[in-house]
């Protein structure tokens, strides 16, 4: 483990390169802003990574790591949550309510610490030539070291207020980045959207925390989770009789319920908000009108994951609540089918990486559900790597097509980019999961979602509820997964330039009819396009890396043998053994099948996609233009938008018109305020016009006075005494 | 009767009455020539009786018990002089520029601050309708000083006239508790008020003292000429009224009724209420309509005599010691806001309308910033020093079960905040009309002492509080 000192650089690092970017660009101007950052973040991305490796392969990591899960064998986890945490300061101690701010070292910080780090790191590194000619860049390197930071707070949170500081921190950021180009109307509406859609998952979250509150009387982990493990005899502050944690129930919206199971639903609500799930997910399509590197760090690599780190983090909680556990495996599931069915059908570039994000988040999550929480933080870990790398590879190619990101307008652009268009085929054949059964040949993704598959089919022989459905999702969305990726290559990299056939007015046309054009600098016309500079393609080079051997490297500890890198993180109980069910299926036969199935698929939607969009490069179009009900569902995005704009955007219009025009103005103001100067101005007239300035009148209304007092005294006496 | 005791009894009243009277002859010897030093020597006199009042703090009785001095009397004593003696300073500008600077408005001054003394150190009703006729003579002839003005001899004579009705009635009903008691020290009527023989006579002619007492306090219904009379008057003047008389006559209130006829307390607590509510609404809502800064004012004061009237109506326990609180503050900070009107100084004149107090703040930032001071702090807003008298209204008000003066109390201070506000809004907000003329240094001292004590209670409310509950406790 590193010395206190680097960790605090690690986290506070970040955070306070932003602080001294944000106030100093005034006055150093913009490549100092950049420096700070870039410098900072990448230190503390080399630092990061070397602790995860130290962690997993380290001296008294590995051995140790590798012997004691052979040992515990198809044991469960069953440590106590007790992770080494530095205090930095308190926070809050106001009687039994205690939060301070702090560091967590675990295997689950430390493996989110590097991802985002790193990511973070090259995404750094990159915008330094993808926002170039970008006037106000000194303020979005800023911001991403200001995401950075409140990511980061948000994984070594050790209490649930510290996680809520960086759940909104990183929301703060994602809207300032989503709406970087603030001239452009759909930039800010799109960050509009993205917050307004969080706050309902915060709202869920929000009310979870102070549900974990009422019940177990502290928002620190360490007590929390303990005493679900311990099944603890609880005294809750309210609304809950006293009981054993497990089985207390509270009475919720009219509904007398088990505490977990709320608790537990009320969190997925909020991760399902921060990490675009089903009826939540709206926000990550429009998400991609901010610049490039923000996609690829913010909304693929790291902020979206923190609902799959908040739910891992959460395990021993989803372990006693089943319902909430299945209603993650079930969200889980439709959104990677969901996601990966509208991503057949975009033309944008970025949004096919989106709807693709979108996917792999489903899947996490019900790798998550099924109760294979190694699973979901591998394919974190892989995926970052390999989304990172797709994202900031569009980046390269929007960038050397002049801010084009129409796949149609593209084409044949792997002669100019040929460094971008390997990066780019590492990236697809990362996130289709390449690779062979039942060997260590593969790519990142092979492992880590193949792994995730496994687990689901693994934990339905267990009877866990909605894992078979699960695990035949998860492999339809391969075979999409697989065909959007390829007809992503192909249009983009492959066939005759689009320009070549249509001349310009076509690529003017998608341009006025797209309205997530880049931003005006360049004038449209034909161009040639170009390969982007060294300092862009130096961070595909490294992510390329990452998605080729994150998955063979740490297959190990973090999946298979992972009862030692985890332990204490992730906690599993008596009867999950989901993980080392895989082994059972693999070694005692019967099941190959499932091994194969998920190449299987991937192959077909290799060929399928090579067949419309390689060989016969006319038919993905004719069947667009022809409309069919379901291509027209997949490309309008299952009508989300539009559904949710017919009911609760016109509702909630509604109802506010009517509290604000009939509550507000008539009732509330006129009553009120309004109402109340009248009473007041007419009572004035009246006073004022009782002093009429006449003696007698005054002389009168002494001696009424006098007679009324005499009257009182009379009524109070009733004349007795 | 030895010296000493009777200094420690009547030492200022003793002192203020020989100095009006060496003023008067001084005056009538040397005429004109005395009028500049009348003034000097008027205002260090005040002074000078109110240091005696602290020498002789403790105080005592005097004149075979017809006077009686305490903590009590004397604090307030302290701040009546001293009120009196700083509106004398801010007179003299004012008074020479309308041509009526004589040496007799100094020692009327003089002759009202005895006036104050003796009423607050009767121990006999001889006594206090004897102070109350000094203090109200003198009034009235100060309110009509300005002669040669319409307005300012009308507000004298509407003074007089209402004056002798409430004197009246005070007469009246002192002579039917004399009737009854069969005496006419405090002492003796306390002991008759609580034995058997109360009848409904007695009991009438407190009724009829009440209402007396009430006028001079311009207490609702019994307010009717504090409007005319303030806008008629000298400012000055006005700023006397405003502040040292009134303050003398909650204290004299609260003698009696505390201590005279604390054992009838039932019988006159309704009433009291009933003063108290209508003043606060009056105040409050008359003020509203108002365009004359002088007659808002005027408003201003029935509305906190209001205030003050809770702690009146709610008894001795609780309620003397914030009576004490409350018109500390107020009074300061009414002179300090009177004085404000005098700044109000154009090139024709005068000027008294609220609007005229536009573009204060460019003429004189220091002014402006002091009157927006007392503004917010006799709105009641925290956290300055008129926010906690306010509160301990509230709360004793709260505590003797009168939720009904609770509710108007805050009320009324709502809409009092209202017009407050406006004249804030007038002097920071409203683009500036003609040119201010300079202002007197005087006047300038005394918003700037007024603001101090605004922000001072705020800091020493304890120690202040810690006084006036002393004060208090002299007082059975």
């Amino acid at each position: 483990m590193l010395p206190d000192i680097v960790l605090l650089f690690i986290v506070l690092g970040p955070g306070l390169s932003a602080l001294v970017a944000g106030f100093g660009k005034p006055f150093w101007g913009d490549r100092f802003a950049m420096l700070v950052t870039t410098v900072t973040v990448c230190t503390a991305g080399i630092l990061s990574l070397y602790q995860l490796f130290a962690y997993a392969f380290g001296g008294n990591g590995a051995e140790e790591a590798v012997h004691v899960a052979y040992a515990a064998e198809a044991a469960h986890a069953s440590k106590a949550f007790d992770p080494y945490i530095i205090t930095l300061m308190n926070w809050v101690d106001v009687a039994g309510f205690k939060a301070d701010w702090a560091i967590r070292v675990d295997a689950l910080s430390i493996v989110m610490m590097a991802v985002i780090t790193s990511v973070s790191g090259l995404v750094h590194v990159y915008s330094w030539g993808y926002m170039s000619d970008d006037p106000h860049r000194g303020r979005f390197f800023t911001y991403l070291a200001l995401f950075t930071f409140t990511m980061l707070m948000l994984v070594v949170a050790d209490n649930f207020l510290q996680l809520f500081f960086g759940w909104e921190g990183v929301g703060l950021a994602s809207y300032l980045l989503i709406g970087f180009y603030n001239q452009k109307a759909s930039a800010n509406d799109a960050a509009i959207k993205a917050f307004v859609t969080n706050r309902v998952g915060d709202f869920g979250l929000a009310l979870g925390i102070m549900g974990i509150y009422f019940l177990f009387g502290s928002i620190e982990f360490g007590p929390v989770l303990n005493a679900i493990q311990d099944n603890a005899i609880l005294t809750p502050l309210a609304l809950v009789e006293a009981g054993p944690v497990q089985s207390l129930t509270i009475d919720f919206i009219g509904l007398n319920i088990n505490a977990l199971e709320l608790i537990g639903v009320l969190l997925f609500i909020g991760a399902m908000g921060k990490s675009a799930q089903l009826f939540l997910h709206v926000w990550l399509p429009d998400a991609m009108e901010g610049p490039t590197p923000v996609s690829a760090l913010i909304h693929a690599a790291t902020m979206v994951t923190a609902g799959v780190y908040l739910v891992c983090l959460m395990s021993p909680l989803y372990e006693y609540a089943p319902g909430a556990a299945a209603m993650v495996t079930v969200i889980g599931a439709l959104t990677a089918l969901f996601a990966a069915t509208v991503g057949l059908a975009q033309n944008d570039i970025k949004r096919v990486i989106a709807y693709s994000t979108c996917s792999q988040l489903g899947y996490m999550f019900f790798a998550a559900g099924v109760g294979a929480y190694e699973a979901a933080m591998f394919h974190l870990f892989t995926h970052a790597f390999f989304k990172a790398l797709l994202f900031l590879g569009a980046g390269s190619v929007i960038h050397g097509n002049h801010h084009e990101q129409d796949m149609r307008n593209m084409g044949g652009i792997w002669i100019y980019q040929k460094f971008t268009y390997i990066s780019m085929l590492i990236g697809t054949i990362a996130i289709i999961g390449l690779g062979l059964p039942f060997t260590k040949f593969g790519f990142a993704g092979f492992f880590s979602k193949d792994g995730i598959i496994e687990s689901a089919f693994s934990a339905s022989l267990l009877g866990v509820p909605y894992a078979s459905m699960a695990f035949w999702a998860g492999i339809i969305a391969a075979l999409l997964t697989s065909f959007y990726s390829w007809r992503l290559i192909y249009m983009t990299f492959h066939g005759p330039r689009a320009s070549d056939i249509a001349g310009t007015e076509a690529h003017a046309q998608a341009h006025s009819d797209d309205a997530h054009g880049h931003d005006d600098h360049h004038s449209h016309g034909p161009f040639t396009p170009h390969e982007s500079p060294a300092i862009m393609l130096i961070p595909l080079g490294l992510l390329a890396l990452g998605a080729i051997f994150a998955g063979v490297l740490f297959y190990d500890p973090m999946f298979h043998h992972s009862e030692a890198f985890w332990a204490g993180a992730i906690y599993h109980s008596a009867d999950n053994t989901v993980i080392a069910g895989i082994d059972a299926m693999k070694y005692k036969g019967g099941y190959e099948w499932v091994f194969w199935a998920p190449l299987f698929v991937t192959i077909i939607g290799f060929l399928v996609a090579s067949f419309t969009y390689y060989f016969n490069r006319g038919i993905g179009k004719t069947m667009a233009d022809q409309g069919g009900p379901l291509h027209s569902l997949f490309y309008n995005k299952w009508y989300f938008d539009e559904i949710y704009q017919a009911s609760f955007v016109k509702l909630t219009r509604g109802l506010g018109d009517t509290l604000w025009k009939i509550g507000d103005k008539k009732l509330i103001d006129g009553l009120g305020p309004d109402g109340m100067t009248r009473l007041a101005n007419w009572g004035a007239r009246r006073i004022s016009a009782m002093h009429t300035g006449f003696l007698y009148h005054y002389a009168f209304i002494i001696i009424g006075g006098v007679l009324l007092f005499g009257f009182v005294f009379f009524i109070v006496n009733g004349g007795t005494s | 009767m030895d010296f000493t005791t009777l200094l420690n009894g009547a030492g200022s009243e003793l002192f203020l009455a020989i100095a009006g009277l060496v003023g008067l002859t001084l005056g009538a010897i040397f005429r004109d020539s005395f009028i500049t030093l009348s003034y000097r020597l008027a205002a260090f006199t005040l002074f000078i009786a109110a240091f005696i009042a602290v020498l002789t703090y403790e105080g005592g009785s005097a004149f075979n018990d017809l006077i009686v001095s305490s903590p009590f009397t004397n604090y307030i004593k302290i701040f009546c002089y001293s009120l009196a003696g700083l509106a004398l300073l801010i007179s003299d500008g004012f008074m020479s520029r309308h041509k009526t600077r004589r040496y007799e408005y100094p020692i009327l001054f003089i002759f009202s601050a005895l006036g104050m003394g003796l009423i607050l150190s009767s121990a006999n009703l001889m006594t206090l309708y004897m102070g109350i006729e000094i203090l109200g003579l003198s009034s009235y002839i100060l309110a009509a000083f300005n002669r040669d003005s319409p307005r300012s001899s009308e507000a004298g004579l509407k003074y007089f006239v209402l004056g002798a009705l409430a004197s009246g009635l005070l007469l009246y009903g002192a002579s039917l508790i004399y009737g009854y008691s069969g005496s006419a020290s405090y002492r003796d009527i306390a002991e008759f008020a609580s034995s058997e023989d109360v009848s409904v006579g007695f009991i009438f002619g407190l009724v009829l003292m009440i209402s007396g007492l009430a006028f001079k306090v311009s207490a609702a219904p019994m307010h009717v000429w504090t409007p005319d009379v303030y806008e008629g008057a000298p400012t000055p003047v006005v700023a006397f009224f405003a502040t040292a008389p009134k303050f003398a006559g909650m204290g004299v209130f609260a003698i009696i009724l505390f201590t005279v006829f604390g054992s009838l307390i039932e019988d006159w607590q309704l009433i009291l209420v009933i003063i108290a509510t209508l003043s606060m609404l009056i105040g409050a809502f008359g003020a509203l309509a108002q365009t004359n800064i002088k007659r808002l004012l005027a408003y201003s004061s029935i509305a906190n005599i209001g205030y003050a009237t809770i702690a009146l109506s709610v008894g001795m326990e609780l309620g003397a010691s914030p009576l004490l609180l409350f018109m500390t503050i107020y009074a300061l900070t009414s002179l300090g806001l009177f004085a404000g009107v005098l700044a109000m100084r154009r090139s024709g004149g005068m000027v008294e309308d609220i609007n005229e107090l536009s573009g204060l703040y460019k003429a004189h930032p220091g002014l402006a910033l002091g009157l927006t001071l007392l503004l917010v702090s006799i709105a009641g807003l925290p956290p300055l020093g008129g926010f906690w008298p306010k509160l301990r209204l509230l709360q004793i008000s709260i505590e003797a079960d009168f939720l009904w003066l609770a509710i108007v109390l805050v009320l009324s201070s709502v809409i009092a905040a209202a017009y407050y506000l406006r004249i804030i809004h007038v002097i920071w907000f409203k683009p500036a009309l003609e040119a201010f003329e300079p202002v007197d240094r005087s006047v300038r001292l005394i918003v700037l002492v007024a603001s101090l004590a605004a922000i001072g209670f705020l800091i020493w409310i304890g120690q202040i509080e810690a006084l006036t509950d002393a004060a208090a406790s002299s007082l059975s």
